[in-house]
């Protein structure tokens, strides 16, 4: 029977329980090993995910706050109706943006309001200039400029007067450089003199004092560039117009402003305190990211005079910090101010609708098909093997593969209806979603206990009822993970959508906003424009409302994942 | 056993429901049931006995044609019930299924209500023309699994949560309830313990008053105790075909000897 007393079999061992051998240890050793790297590989991950979250949301959370101008603006009959008489909605149609609406509305109503509010518009800037011009001065050691600016007729004299000490200078290093001593000499004492005649008598005797050959040391006493960039400062007041004070609020191309207008040609010759958005770059200064000192502090395209406007709007509380809800209305705009995501949106959940019902449909019919029906042969196993194989094929081919089938459209004759709509953009993305779909779904309907199907033919189901009674109903939660997993693959695909034109660049290249339209409108859709807010030229905009937008899309792949838990609940059932 | 059961066992024993002649069943190239021949009487119960492997379960799934959902199989000769042949392409497998109930080896309950996997065959034969049929249907099949009493009061908790002779009495009321006139059953207690077992086999016992009733079984205890008419399979042959007294009291053929006996299988 039994070989228990064969001789030769393993000798059996003495050894005492309570001693570890040798293998066990090296046995313990490994597990404690792969334990450790489990935990820390799960550490670094978790590590990674929270300064990914931080960085979107400390820089996406803010940026979804605008601030804003509270300006009084007025539509003034001067400029809307320059002939008098009824105002007509067409002629407001092809008034220029720029000298019409920046200028003579906007700028203007800025002034009136800075103006209302207390606010010396020039004064502000020019003292500004000034305490930059006594600083820059102070700095150097030449000390009582206030004085001197103010004993000047005008800035612009005392810029002058200051430039001219500042060449004498500047002289005197170079004639000191030079071998000749007495022209030297003279140089240095002309420079001396200069200051002296400025009032600087300290910084004259200074100079008097430099050994004629010493170039160094008068270049190092920094009063030639001090008084030049003195000068320099100010003089910059005079050059203080309509442009830089426009500048600080969004003025530019406002088109939005113009249509209101055609549409209501009633509003003309009335005034309405409305928030105009501050200028992109500014709002740096005043979150306190830029200081606005030096050159690397200072919002692009901007100075001092017109920060210190910007600190006595502040002041006079002008300005106002409201959360930015026309980003999830406007469309994409180069200019953050107005940017939004409203029809990406709208297109994404439009292209999502399209992915649900034609890859949950087909890849469901697929996989019941494959699964249940098809015999098994070369074919269906040629078939198998590549809808896995598509699974692993790079979006942008599926893409290409839209861009294909759009320019036979295109050729056919219907083709620039169809480009860039979600109805596109969809049909492609449910082409990159079905593997995923029939993969989980094949794999649901197989992990049905067989049990289940012996059931249902033992009763007398036919196939058809076995499958949509028992075996679906089962395979529901898996089938619906997959689906979900596939809608959420498809919502952060950019490749193929940049390939079939849902990347508009321009807000206006939108034809018509997805609120109005279906699936057969222009539509843009959420990673696109992520994607170009992600490359726009202000880096508020790169830095700030890029991860705004991220941030919504992360909030729809939340509430996905959150519905398909509370579906598999609903569908679960326990065999 | 009494006199009486022999009486009534000898007395009932007369039609024959399915009647199955050179029978041949492949699995692809394996040739897993070699040339069976059996009657099996109706308001009988017939033990298919044999060792593993032996092909009593294959032989009881060529009843219904629930050897058709496997692809490779393949199955000659003729099975007749009443005198028709179940394997004729006119036949439809599901109308089959509905006269040739069957209960499998482990308790399959469909994860739904207690009620629902009673009234699904019911339900996709059309037996019930209302809400009310259907509860009577329900109950009728449930009375007749000895089930009724223990589940009246939850019809609507899952079936999934009866314990294993429960689930196992409701597979039989849920293969009952399409009104059969065969009941298949593959070794229906070798997941019970002995008390559910002893449940079954007297639920057997009674069913015998209506059907027809097949049970494929390891036990041969099992075998003894609720069948009047037993066959024994070894090796994908019918060795010996009769009387369940005679099988165990006087085997004709030495290899029945030695399984009954204990010493092959």
């Amino acid at each position: 029977m039994s070989d228990a007393n064969l001789s030769g079999a393993v000798p059996i061992r003495k050894s005492s329980l309570l001693e570890q051998s040798a293998l066990v240890r090296k046995r313990h050793r490994t597990g404690t090993i792969l334990r450790w790297l489990g935990f820390s590989a799960i550490t670094l991950v978790l590590m990674f995910l929270a300064i990914l979250l931080w960085s979107i949301v400390s820089r996406g959370v803010p940026a979804l706050f605008q601030y804003q101008a509270q300006i009084e603006l007025y539509y003034d009959p001067a400029v809307l109706n320059p002939d008098g008489g009824d105002v007509s909605a067409e002629e407001i149609g092809t008034i220029n943006l720029r000298t019409g609406f920046e200028r003579g509305i906007f700028t203007s109503s800025l002034r009136s309001t800075l103006e209302n509010a207390g606010i010396d518009i020039e004064g502000t800037v020019s003292r500004r200039w000034t305490a930059e011009a006594i600083g820059a001065l102070d700095a150097a050691g030449l000390t009582g400029a206030s004085a001197i600016i103010a004993a000047a007729p005008t800035p612009a004299d005392a810029a002058r007067q200051l430039g001219q000490a500042g060449s004498a200078v500047r002289a005197a290093v170079a004639a000191m450089d030079g071998d000749d001593t007495n022209a030297a000499i003279t140089a240095r004492d002309a420079a001396a003199q200069a200051l002296n005649d400025l009032g600087f008598a300290q910084a004259a005797d200074r100079v008097a004092s430099i050994d004629p050959s010493d170039s160094a040391a008068l270049a190092e006493t920094g009063y030639q560039a001090a008084l030049t960039d003195a000068a320099g400062a100010l003089r910059q007041p005079a050059q203080f117009d309509d442009a830089a004070l426009s500048s600080i609020i969004f003025a530019t191309n406002r088109r939005d402003v113009r249509d209101q207008l055609v549409d209501n040609p009633d509003l003309v010759g009335t005034t309405e305190k409305t928030g105009v958005p501050i200028d992109i770059s500014v709002t740096r200064y005043l979150s306190g990211e830029l200081s606005g000192v030096g050159t690397a502090q200072m919002p692009p395209g901007f100075d001092i005079g017109q920060l210190a406007l910007v600190d006595a709007m502040v002041e006079a509380d002008l300005i106002s910090n409201s959360f930015r809800w026309h980003f999830f209305t406007n469309p994409y705009s180069q200019s953050g101010e107005i940017t939004g995501i409203g029809p990406a949106l709208m297109g994404s959940a439009y292209m999502m609708l399209v992915v649900l019902v034609f890859s949950l449909v087909f890849g469901v019919a697929a996989s019941i098909y494959l699964e249940e029906f098809a015999p098994k042969n070369r074919f269906t196993n040629f078939i198998e093997i590549n809808i896995a194989n598509l699974a692993a094929v790079p979006s942008i081919v599926f893409g290409i593969l839209g861009a294909a089938i759009l320019f036979t459209l295109m050729d056919l004759g219907f083709g620039s209806s169809i480009r860039g709509t979600a109805l596109l953009g969809g049909l492609v993305l449910s082409l990159m979603t079905l593997p995923t779909i029939v993969i989980a779904t094949r794999a649901a309907l197989k992990a049905v206990p067989p049990s289940i199907a012996d059931a249902a033919l033992g009763v007398g189901a036919s196939k058809v009822q076995m499958v949509f009674h028992h075996k679906l109903p089962l395979a529901a939660p898996g089938i619906l993970t997959g689906t979900i997993i596939g809608i959420a693959q498809a919502l952060g695909e950019t490749a193929p959508l940049l390939l079939i034109g849902l990347s508009v660049s321009t807000g206006a290249a939108l034809l018509s906003s997805p609120f109005s339209g279906g699936l057969l409108e222009q539509a843009q859709s959420m990673p696109t424009v992520v994607y170009l807010l992600a490359q726009n030229q202000d880096a508020p905009v790169r830095e700030g409302l890029a991860q705004s937008a991220i941030l919504v899309m992360l909030v729809l792949l939340f509430a996905l994942n959150i519905l398909a838990i509370i579906l598999r609940r609903k569908f679960e059932r326990r065999w | 056993m009494d006199d009486l059961r022999r009486i009534e066992r000898t007395t009932d024993m007369n039609d024959t429901k399915i009647s199955a002649k050179g029978v041949q069943v492949y699995y692809g190239e394996t040739h897993a049931i070699k040339d069976v021949s059996v009657e099996i009487g109706d308001k009988t119960v017939t033990a298919f006995i044999g060792p593993s492997g032996c092909g009593k379960s294959t032989f009881l799934r060529c009843l219904n044609r629930m050897n058709d959902t496997i692809d490779i199989c393949r199955v000659q000769g003729s099975i007749t019930m009443d005198d028709q042949d179940i394997y004729d392409p006119r036949v439809d497998p599901v109308q089959l299924r509905a006269k040739v109930g069957m209960v499998f080896q482990k308790p399959n309950p469909f994860p739904k209500s207690i009620y629902d996997n009673v009234a699904y065959g019911p339900k996709i034969h059309g037996l019930a023309r209302n809400k009310a049929d259907m509860d009577g249907i329900v109950e009728a099949s449930l009375r007749r699994a000895a089930l009724w009493n223990e589940v009246k009061d939850r019809l609507d908790s899952p079936g999934t949560g009866l314990s294993g002779g429960q689930q196992q009495r409701l597979c039989i009321a849920r293969a009952v309830a399409t009104a059969p006139e065969v009941l298949l059953m593959d070794e229906p207690c070798s997941a019970l313990d002995p008390i559910a077992t002893a449940q079954i086999e007297e639920l057997i016992d009674e069913l015998r008053q209506q059907f027809s009733v097949v049970i494929v079984t390891h036990s041969m205890q099992q075998a003894a105790r609720v069948s009047q008419k037993t066959a024994f399979f070894h090796m994908g042959h019918l060795v010996e075909f009769n009387d369940t007294d005679q099988i165990f009291t006087n085997p004709q053929d030495p290899r029945t000897e030695s399984y009954i006996t204990g010493r092959i299988g």
